[in-house]
């Protein structure tokens, strides 16, 4: 093993590749509790290959013979191809090859990617990486550039060139600072999601969370998609009784109410496991007076889009099935909740994919509850919310949506020791949970999230509460993204830095209800003075 | 020799404009993709610029005027262009040798500029007169600014390539022939620069014969050497990575900035049409694409429910 594989290391060295040892992670100014990398045998459980790291996403079943390892490299040849077929992938084509073609070499990427920060400069993160090895086999394999073994270095295509390859695509979280950073425009986030569409599109490999458990239940057939809408409703509908009761405020979720003016999307996993969001945009809507509903069938199969992490046919097919849904319902447009992914998949990446009858306006929340609080409707006491506030920037709605400002001046108004993150807006750097990874507990995936995906952010936060770290000051993680929420909460509480540093994650809307001068106190109840 | 370096010289500019031609045509012809862009994007009106604010920050953005500011994009590229911004801000002890370098090159670019001018509009005698002999001067500066910047930027980068490990291990070697190939030209055109009595004054001659068909032989075999090592560089380098100098332009305003919605462009909203009817022939069992199908049958439909996939939960 070793800490900075070379290109060719990655085709030739046999066992695992790389060990990123816990003592070359950065330190953090707080005790984070060693949050366990169990210990993962080389041989996994059920006969894959842990040959990278000792951590596995994919489960890609290690060739027994000759031919199996042949067979896996020819199917990965296969995909490649119509990644750069004009027909099969049309959607990225043009940015794939310009991404194969224009890179310098001059490294500006790895400094901008929290997993080489936060490992310690560990080579297996540097974004250019697999981005290079790939692009050495596209040069000689499909490109067929004369040459090209000894113009541009060469690669041994083999079996565990191509399972280091779909591992290390999810050694990414596609948060493509890396790419905002590049001096020529290449996009290495970009191209980890080609491989793991490649993976996913031709050879039939994903991680289970995101297909099996995700966008295959989304999409399959009715009596497996994911959420039974009648529980889902019911437990809104709860819901908003025990909210009712704690703010004194009776409202009501309207459900599946034809020709409103917003359609709500919402994540029924915050619904479930966060239920004072969907009471806090319930009230804020309702007290705004807008003509508003949520739809039992976008409960049913999900407001999430998991073929935004890894595959463009089932990302397609997600989207297409939620206008059908806002379309079927009439509604004058689809407001996307607190979730950083379904706000960029449906507002940007979609917006090209969607016929005209389909291309029913879609904004992210953060705006009209913005035009909500400053219009005057509701009288807000924001000294409800006087302990120190950060906010954590999703990468969708940020850096690949550029929707920046508008929280800010909720944030600002609202929370008296509101605080910036070094860096900041469409600097920011992801949580650690992006691309799916907030899903995935599997194995050792979870403790992988929390001590290395995260650690940047985790370090970030911590730089932002600088002065009040103590338990005896409480401090709040704002972010309006469901996934970034469960990432964040996940590394505060195992780390033992909520219970020891009394730190805590919540969206912008439930500090919005807790500073709202006419409920009562206490929406989130921990913040009670 | 001298007749060499005009064939090497005509035969130079068409491969440029050709190799050119072709990389931009084919971009261009590529299908439509979907929209990618990165903020902060240049061509928003420049308080939203500024800290990389998009249009959708205003609730009910598609009511609005859209006025994407040509000037702020054209000031963005203007900017790196001229200072490499982008690696000055996170790559700096790069900057320090790849700045001089590009700068060398913006400057041998002007100087051929000037010499062209100068070779249509000066008296066939030369450069007269005080204005002549200001532009002269300007000129032989300007190249020889130019080569020792081309000297200076191409060592450190080879040196720099040579000896730091994470840019050793990313380098091909093909970047270790193209800098060497930079190195050599500013090494000749140094020499030459040093021991002819006015290198821009025969630059000049021959820019102007070559425009003129006029073949005239400067009558120093060094400095053909040098045409034809400028002009083959010149058709080479757009063949090369190096070309990321003109389709940055595509990469930055066709990708990363472009953030046009499709309810606003009749022609987008074609293209995805035509784009949507590509065959699709993925062999994941759930994109059941087989070659037959097209995009728009193959998402309009849902997956079948899938054989055993490998990496599913078992
Ligand atoms: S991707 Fe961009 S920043 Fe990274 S090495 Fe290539 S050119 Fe440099
Ligand atoms: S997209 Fe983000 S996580 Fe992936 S390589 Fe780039 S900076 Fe790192």
């Amino acid at each position: 093993m070793t800490r900075q594989p070379g290109l060719r290391d990655v085709c030739t060295r046999e066992g695992r590749l790389v060990d990123v040892e816990a003592d070359a992670l950065i330190r953090l100014p707080v005790a984070f509790d060693a949050v366990g990398r169990e210990s993962v045998s080389d041989e996994g459980r059920d006969g894959c290959s842990r040959i990278l790291d000792d951590v596995q996403v994919l489960r890609i079943p290690r060739p027994a013979t000759r031919q199996e390892e042949e067979e896996l490299v020819r199917r990965f040849l296969d995909g490649m191809r119509k990644l750069f077929s004009p027909d099969d992938n049309w959607t990225f084509l043009s940015i794939l090859e310009t991404s194969m073609d224009y890179c310098a070499q001059c490294n500006s990427c790895a400094g901008a990617c929290h997993l080489f920060e936060a490992s310690g400069g560990n080579g297996m993160y540097r974004p250019n990486l697999r981005s290079e090895i790939f692009r050495r086999i596209y040069k000689r394999y499909i490109a067929k550039v004369p040459f090209a073994k000894w113009r541009y270095g060469d690669v041994e295509l083999n079996w565990k060139t191509v399972v280091r390859l779909g591992e290390m695509a999810y050694r990414c979280n596609l948060c493509r600072r890396c790419a905002q950073v590049c001096p020529i425009g290449v996009d290495n986030g970009l191209i980890a999601r080609e491989i793991r569409k490649l993976f996913s599109q031709e050879m039939g490999i994903s991680p289970p969370e995101l297909h099996d458990n995700g966008s295959m239940r989304q999409l399959g057939p009715d009596a497996s998609a994911r959420n039974n809408a009648r529980s889902v409703q019911d437990r809104v509908e709860q819901i908003c009784a025990e909210y009712s009761a704690l703010t004194g405020y009776e409202f009501h979720a309207p459900w599946d109410v034809q020709g409103a003016d917003i359609l709500l999307a919402h994540s029924v996993l915050e619904i479930m496991y966060w239920p004072e969001s969907i009471a806090a945009f319930a009230i804020i809507f309702q007290k705004a007076g807008l003509s508003w509903t949520l739809s039992s069938e976008l409960a049913h199969h999900d407001a999430t889009n998991f073929g935004t992490f890894y595959d463009d046919a089932q990302f397609a097919r997600t989207a297409l099935l939620h206008m059908q849904i806002a379309k079927r319902l009439g509604v004058g447009k689809m407001v996307l909740g607190e979730c950083g992914h379904m706000s960029k998949a449906l507002s940007v990446a979609a917006d090209r994919l969607l016929p005209r009858e389909l291309d029913i306006p879609r904004e992210s929340c953060i705006p009209i509850l913005r035009d909500i609080i400053f219009s005057g409707k509701i009288a807000f006491d924001p000294s409800r919310n006087d302990i120190p506030v950060t906010l954590h920037d999703p990468c969708n709605v940020v850096r690949l949506m550029g929707v920046n400002r508008p929280q800010r001046e909720i944030l600002h108004y609202l929370c008296p020791q509101f605080r910036e993150m070094t860096p900041h807006g469409v600097e920011n750097y992801c949580c650690g949970g992006g691309s799916g990874f907030a899903l995935m507990n599997r194995d050792n995936i979870g403790a992988w999230r929390n001590n290395l995906s995260g650690r940047k952010k985790m370090a970030q936060i911590c730089g932002a509460f600088a002065e009040c770290l103590g338990p005896e000051t409480k401090k709040l993680v704002c972010t309006p993204c469901s996934s970034c929420k469960v990432q964040i909460s996940d590394m505060l509480e195992k780390g033992g830095v909520r219970a020891r540093n009394s730190m805590r994650c919540a969206g912008i809307v439930e500090l919005i209800v807790n500073a709202m001068a006419d409920v009562n106190p206490g929406f989130i109840p921990w913040l009670r003075k | 020799m001298a007749l060499l370096s005009y064939v090497v010289a005509y035969l130079g500019i068409l491969t440029f404009g050709a190799v050119v031609a072709s990389k931009c045509i084919g971009y261009l012809k590529k299908p439509v993709h979907l929209r990618w862009e990165l903020y902060p994007v240049a061509h928003e009106d420049a308080r939203r610029a500024s800290y990389g604010g998009s249009y959708m920050e205003d609730s009910g953005w598609w009511l609005k005027k859209r006025r994407p500011s040509r000037r702020g994009g054209i000031k963005a590229v203007a900017v790196e262009f001229s200072t490499l911004h982008s690696t000055f801000r996170n790559n700096r002890p790069l900057w320090y040798r790849a700045y001089p370098f590009h700068l060398g090159l913006y400057l041998l670019t002007i100087t051929m500029c000037l010499a062209v001018g100068v070779s249509v509009l000066a008296s066939p005698g030369g450069l007269d007169g005080s204005a002549g002999r200001f532009v002269g001067r300007l000129g032989q500066t300007l190249a020889l600014t130019a080569f020792l910047c081309i000297l200076a930027g191409a060592s450190g980068l080879l040196h720099r390539r040579l000896t730091v490990p994470d840019l050793k291990a990313f380098s091909t070697p093909e970047h270790f022939f193209n800098l060497g190939l930079f190195l050599g030209l500013s090494v000749l055109g140094l020499i030459l620069w040093l021991a002819m009595p006015s290198f821009f004054g025969s630059l000049c001659l021959f820019l102007g014969a070559l425009l003129t068909f006029g073949f005239i032989s400067q009558g120093n075999a060094l400095f053909d050497l040098f045409i034809i090592f400028l002009f083959a560089l010149m058709a080479y380098v757009p063949a090369t990575h190096m070309g990321h100098f003109f389709m940055k332009y595509f990469l930055w305003h066709d990708i990363r900035w472009d953030d046009q919605p499709a309810r606003d462009n009749p022609e987008t909203q074609r293209k995805i049409s035509v784009a949507l009817g590509r065959p699709v022939s993925w062999s994941g069992g759930h994109v059941e694409g087989g070659g037959a199908r097209s995009w728009a049958e193959v998402v309009t439909g849902r997956p079948a429910m899938p054989q055993k996939r490998e990496g599913a939960t078992p």
